[in-house]
């Protein structure tokens, strides 16, 4: 397998794994309003597996998870660099989209569910890794 | 700043040697990808690191990395050769 093509695929599951995320709590807010039922229970649980088995296929396989949350004595120089600039956008980026999300919330008057607040912390802990794994072969 | 492109010989110098990239990778502690990253020139090493990769190959720095491309192999065995015949 070329580079190129690791990295492909390292982004696919990815892509896989925080669209299903961002998916289930989005399925589960939305079901908050129009009703629980079973075609919803569905989507969740399919969710959930595409979300196990890319985070499986896309961190744990390919070293990604261990490698972001590696000791940083255990991390040369040159991984130290990878892991600060994952760590700096990742921050940039879950900065803009928690407040944004905590704005719409606010001006929508709804409530936050434990499920929305699991899927951020879950979003937390993933998004430096992909980043790593977005621009580099681990 | 931008940091300027610094090239290498690192490849060159680890084949010669007949040293495997993560046995280079063992002699001066970093990741083996790290050293994939240099001798595609890729990543600039800190100068702690390009000391350690020049005390492995035995040579001094400016014969392993410079800021301009180094010639190839063949250049230099021809001008080898035309200066000789110019002696």
């Amino acid at each position: 397998m070329n580079k190129s093509t690791s990295k492909t695929g390292s982004r696919i599951w990815i892509i896989l794994t925080l669209l299903s995320l961002a998916g289930l709590a989005f399925i589960f807010e939305y079901s908050k309003t129009a009703g629980w039922t079973t075609a919803f229970t569905l989507i969740e649980i399919i969710f959930i597996a595409i979300l196990l088995f890319s985070f499986v296929m896309g961190y744990v396989r390919t070293g990604l998870w261990a490698f972001g949350h590696r000791s940083l004595k255990q991390l040369d120089e040159r991984e130290l660099m990878v892991i600060s600039h994952s760590l700096r956008t990742a921050y940039a980026i879950f900065t803009v989209l928690v407040l944004s999300f905590l704005l719409f919330v606010a001006l929508t008057e709804r409530s936050i569910s434990m499920v929305c607040v699991v899927s951020f912390i879950i979003f937390a802990h993933l998004l430096p890794a992909s980043i790593v794994g977005w621009d580099e072969v681990v | 700043m931008e940091s300027r492109k610094l090239y290498n010989r690192i490849n060159l110098l680890r084949k010669e040697r007949g040293m495997s990239r993560q046995e280079l990778a063992d002699k001066i502690g970093v990741n083996f990808q790290t050293i994939g990253y240099l001798e595609r020139e890729e990543y600039n090493p800190s100068l702690d690191l390009a000391f350690r990769i020049s005390e492995v190959f035995e040579l001094p720095i400016d014969m392993i990395f410079s800021t301009a491309a180094f010639k190839s192999i063949s250049e230099i065995l021809k001008e080898n050769s035309n200066n000789k015949h110019h002696e």
